[in-house]
């Protein structure tokens, strides 16, 4: 429910102003001949808007890294038009604006962490001071800051993208393009860039996002584009992509064998069924976050990447030296590390709220009160647990007749 | 000043800093207690004690924080030193050349440190241009390719003066070292600006840190600069150590002892000078437009058909034909046939008055016949004065000196020859010997006879040599860059050998082409050239030896090849320095619009050309 909250929120702070658009843009790779070998990019029209998380999902060889080295300027357009700001892609000004990611580690492997973010900082024609202020920020950021010394070529995978997402925000960019950001992250990591994207997000960047791992991509976007084969196959929000609207689901406490045979009897009459009642388990991702923050409380040493500090002011647009985000990730760790029960009762509230039928409230709370406090099934999935309000108004006959 | 935030970090480096103090507080005063008691082995004992544990808890601090920028560079200096003082024990082995080459190889090493680190400071400005020419740096320092090339130089230019054969007059140990460290230093610092920019672009590209880097607010242009003023600001630093370097040995092999008056005589005037050369005219004005006059006069008379008729104008004559007889007339006023003697006017001297030196003529006789033993005898008179060899009795100088014939003589001059306008006159007399005459005798064409007078320092020379050497690797950088940004790495360094190699022996390549094939020669237009060569081309065809027309077709491909390509030959110093002979500002200026504008502008142009338009990224579909 949360989740769905906070899309919601980045969603009503999208604009209509295009902050990247490809009309008809294809690729053709030739050969050494000049023959034509693969059309990589087929005719494709994109069009990302300022303060969306835009996905880019598509199986190997469907064309997201050549569009997105179009989109850079690192590959030109066999036909079609790009436009990033309204400008050319390779377009020094406009590149100011953009911070960039790529699939892998394509850093200085004999510069160490301080002199990387140094260097593409002075790319951006940055004074000592500020590089100097943001250097700081960023490492402290990815965790990286007790390991500052020493040269990225030693530093382990997960280490690099860290380093990686750190001199993407360098010039704190307006459209930040991220190639697999998560990849070669451990969980923590891949919950921080998670949790980063919609922090930038709420404060207006944009972001283009391209990975293979599906439910990150779910997690964050505001709209994706499924390509295949070159050509966008589908396209739209997330919510428009993967709603059921057939299906409805409901998530209450733990319900005796005898209150379920009286739903079905509820259900019967209206000529339904439930398919399946199942009980819902935690998470992995949860579990091994609980655990990691547990040992760093208990100070247990490691070599690696640290825990990583909040999100750096200046990407903020507040004042550096005073404020720092409300929701840091710590906060965010604590609050996932804490009784799971607390946040399901507040989504059951929340939910039973969008309804709006006062006796639901208490017929519920009823129910609580007989039935001993086990995690109920609909925790399994909370994002699908938490209905859109068009969904709630569509069942509410069959609802009220539960009740 | 410690930059680790860490609080443990400060609070770490605050009681080293106090456990130091206290170790050389305590250890000082103990000492100096003890010493006024009288007590010198105790005071001894503490020192040492002390010293030794001030030394590891030094070394421990600079251990502990090596990643700090400071503390390493201090590191780093105080290592080297610590390992330089190992050429004090090769003193007490009486091994002092080792010491001095411990020593070299340690002053050389630092002061290349000291510099890189001078330039890595002074391209910290927070622009892409220079933070492009700082990683490049970053890069040189810390890469091995280019290394390796650092210390070879770093290993050789002090080991070169313990090398050369003592035996030898020291002159000519000078001059070798010289020549010897200049080449080291050329061909080190060149192969390695080669490499290093093929390199560097051609890794960039291979393992895509480029992708991050045109990605920032960064032209194509900017990079490229930025990876040109990084290796030519190295090199900067390099070349001016280097120049210290040879200048430093220079000066300690000339406080050797020299084998006679005439050796350190020799090394002081004509090695470790800047001199300039001057040629001979004619006494009077009009001779030879006179001797000219009257040989067109009868080539007329003898073919008017192809000269003209006598009496018409001189400029009628073809050009071909007047430059030869311009040169055959020079070519007779260099020589003397038996009995004859010629007097030669050198002018302009009198900076070589006003810097009262000795000066140097140098003669290059060859005889136009057979000579007994090889040698010529000649009779030279200077300001009319007969000229006197001090190492010859003067009754042996009457009928003149014998001189080896195709070898280069030096007659020291004395600069009160000079005459108030700067004029000296050299009458050459070839003698009738006891044993009959002697053939005509005449002097190399060029340089064959020449006078030297000072005009400047060894040591202006020097830096304008080593500015001669940086300006070749100016242009080398460009070229490495040129071909690294379109071709891969072997395939680039190969092409950039191949025009370094070709630039650098120019001359003995266009030398071995003219002989290897004939081509047209003459005063023509191109279309009458380009004629000429295809009806020398279909004859050769047609004729009985075809593979001829291939050597000439080689040959056209291999002078089109070498007109591409900047002549080094015209930009080497090394063998005007090792023989003390000016470097001029014209020829640094020369070099400078030539091989550091002209050319390093133009392949600049077209490699940026072919950047523009290169797609960077190799998508794998």
């Amino acid at each position: 429910m949360t989740q769905t909250m906070t899309q919601s929120a980045a969603s009503s702070s999208v604009s209509t102003e295009s902050v990247v658009k490809c009309v008809k843009l294809s690729k053709v790779f030739k050969d050494f001949w000049l023959r034509n070998r693969v059309k990589a990019v087929d005719q494709i029209d994109l069009d990302i808007r300022r303060g969306e998380v835009f996905g880019l999902l598509g199986p190997n060889g469907s064309g997201k890294s050549t569009t997105i080295k179009m989109i850079l300027g690192l590959l030109h357009s066999t036909s079609g038009h790009i436009a990033v700001f309204g400008n050319m892609p390779k377009d020094v000004e406009t590149k100011k604006r953009i911070g960039y990611l790529p699939e892998e580690s394509y850093l200085y492997r004999f510069l160490n962490a301080r002199e990387t973010l140094d260097y593409y900082g002075r790319l951006f024609h940055q004074s000592r001071a500020q590089r100097k202020q943001r250097i700081d920020m960023l490492l402290e950021m990815v965790g990286l800051d007790r390991v500052a010394h020493r040269p990225v070529g030693e530093y382990s995978k997960g280490m690099q993208r860290r380093i990686g997402l750190a001199q993407a925000l360098i010039n704190d960019p307006e459209l930040l393009i991220l190639d697999e950001p998560t990849t070669g992250l451990d969980p923590i990591g891949t919950k921080q860039i998670k949790d980063l994207i919609q922090q930038l997000s709420e404060k207006g960047k944009t972001i283009l996002l391209c990975s293979h791992l599906l439910t990150d991509v779910q997690d964050v976007c505001d709209r994706v584009a499924i390509m295949y084969g070159g050509k966008v196959r589908q396209s739209g929000t997330v919510d428009e992509l993967l709603i059921k609207e057939e299906t409805t689901t409901l998530k209450v406490d733990h319900l005796d064998p005898a209150i379920i045979e009286e739903i079905e009897q509820v259900l019967a009459r209206h000529n339904k069924c439930i398919d399946a009642v199942e009980h819902p388990t935690q998470r992995l991702e949860d579990l091994f976050l609980d655990i990691v923050h547990k040992a760093q409380k208990d100070g247990v040493a490691t070599h690696g990447a640290s825990a990583g500090g909040d999100i750096a002011s200046f990407l903020t647009a507040e004042d550096t030296a005073a404020h720092m985000p409300e929701q840091t990730t710590e906060a965010v760790l604590e609050d996932l590390m804490s009784d799971n029960k607390v946040e399901q009762v507040e989504e059951n509230v929340e939910t039973v709220e969008e309804v709006k039928t006062t006796e639901t409230d208490e017929t519920i709370a009823s129910l609580m009160e007989e039935t001993p406090a086990v995690e109920p099934e609909a925790a399994k999935k909370p994002e699908a647990a938490a209905p859109s309000e068009k969904k709630s108004d569509g069942d509410q006959s069959v609802i009220d007749d539960l009740l | 000043m410690l930059t680790n935030k860490n609080s443990d970090g400060k609070s770490d480096w605050i009681k080293w800093l106090i456990v130091f103090v206290c170790t050389m507080a305590g250890t000082s005063g103990l000492a100096y207690l003890l010493s006024l008691q009288d007590i010198r082995v105790g005071a001894a004992g503490v020192s040492i004690a002390g010293g030794i544990f001030a030394v590891y808890w030094l070394v421990k601090g600079l251990v502990k924080w090596r990643h700090i920028g400071w503390v390493k560079n201090v590191s780093v200096v105080a290592i080297a030193s610590l390992l330089a003082c190992s050429a004090f024990i090769f003193n007490l082995m009486d091994l002092e050349n080792a010491g001095k080459v411990v020593f070299g190889v340690y002053a050389m090493g630092v002061s290349m440190y000291v510099g890189i680190q001078l330039v890595r400071w002074l391209l910290s400005a927070g622009h892409p241009v220079i933070a492009i020419a700082r990683t490049l740096v970053d890069e040189a320092i810390r890469m091995k390719v280019p290394l390796i090339f650092i210390v070879v130089l770093v290993l050789l230019v002090p080991i070169l003066p313990f090398v050369i054969d003592t035996k030898d007059l020291l002159k000519y140990r000078i001059s070798t070292f010289i020549t010897a460290s200049m080449f080291v230093t050329s061909v080190s610092l060149s192969l390695m600006t080669l490499f290093l920019a093929v390199q560097t672009i051609t890794s960039e590209i291979q393992h895509r840190q480029i992708y991050l880097s045109l990605t920032k607010s960064v032209s194509r242009v900017q990079y490229l600069l930025g990876k040109w003023l990084g290796i030519v600001m190295l090199n900067a630093v390099l070349i001016v150590v280097c120049g210290i370097a040879i200048y430093s040995f220079t000066m300690f092999l000339s406080k050797q002892d020299a084998r006679d008056l005439a050796d350190r005589a020799a090394v002081d005037q004509q090695i470790l000078v800047a001199r300039q050369a001057t040629h001979p005219k004619p006494l009077d004005k009009m001779e030879l437009a006179s001797l000219f006059k009257q040989r067109i006069q009868k080539l007329r008379l003898q073919d008017p058909d192809v000269y003209g008729q006598p009496g018409s104008d001189i400029m009628d004559m073809p050009e071909e034909v007047m430059a030869r007889v311009q040169q055959e007339i020079v070519e007779q006023w260099f020589s003397l046939s038996s009995r004859e003697e010629q007097t030669y006017l050198f002018t302009g001297l009198l900076p070589a008055k006003e810097y009262g030196q000795t000066l140097q003529m140098r003669l290059y006789p060859k005889a136009l016949g057979s000579t007994p033993d090889r040698m010529v005898t000649l009779q030279i008179k200077i300001a009319g004065l007969p000229y006197q060899f001090d190492n010859i009795d003067l009754k042996y100088q009457m009928n003149g000196v014998k001189l080896a014939e195709d070898t280069y003589h030096v007659l020291d001059v004395s600069p009160d020859m000079i005459d108030d306008l700067g004029q000296m006159e050299v009458t050459i007399k070839n003698p009738v010997l006891r044993t009959g005459e002697q053939p005509t005798i005449n002097f190399k064409k060029g340089d064959g006879l020449e006078i030297y007078y000072r005009v400047g320092s060894f040591e202006s020379n020097l830096a304008k040599s080593m500015v001669m050497v940086w300006l070749r690797l100016v242009f080398l950088a460009m070229l490495g860059l040129a071909m690294g940004s379109f071709l891969g790495f072997p395939t680039a360094c190969l092409g950039a050998l191949l025009i370094y190699f070709a630039a650098s022996g120019s001359e003995f390549l266009f030398e071995s082409l003219d002989n290897y094939a004939a081509f047209p020669k003459g005063e023509m237009s191109w279309g009458a050239w380009v004629m000429s060569l295809i009806n020398i081309m279909i004859a050769k065809f047609q004729s009985d030896k075809p593979e001829d027309g291939v050597k000439i077709l080689i040959r056209l491909v291999g002078s089109t090849f070498m007109n591409l390509i900047p002549r080094f030959g015209y930009y080497s110093p090394t063998v005007q320095l090792s023989e003390g002979h000016v470097i001029r500002g014209k020829e640094v200026g020369d070099a400078a619009l030539w091989l550091g504008v002209v050319w390093t502008f133009v392949v600049g142009f077209i490699a940026y050309l072919i950047f523009r338009g290169r797609e960077l990224a190799r998508v794998t579909v």
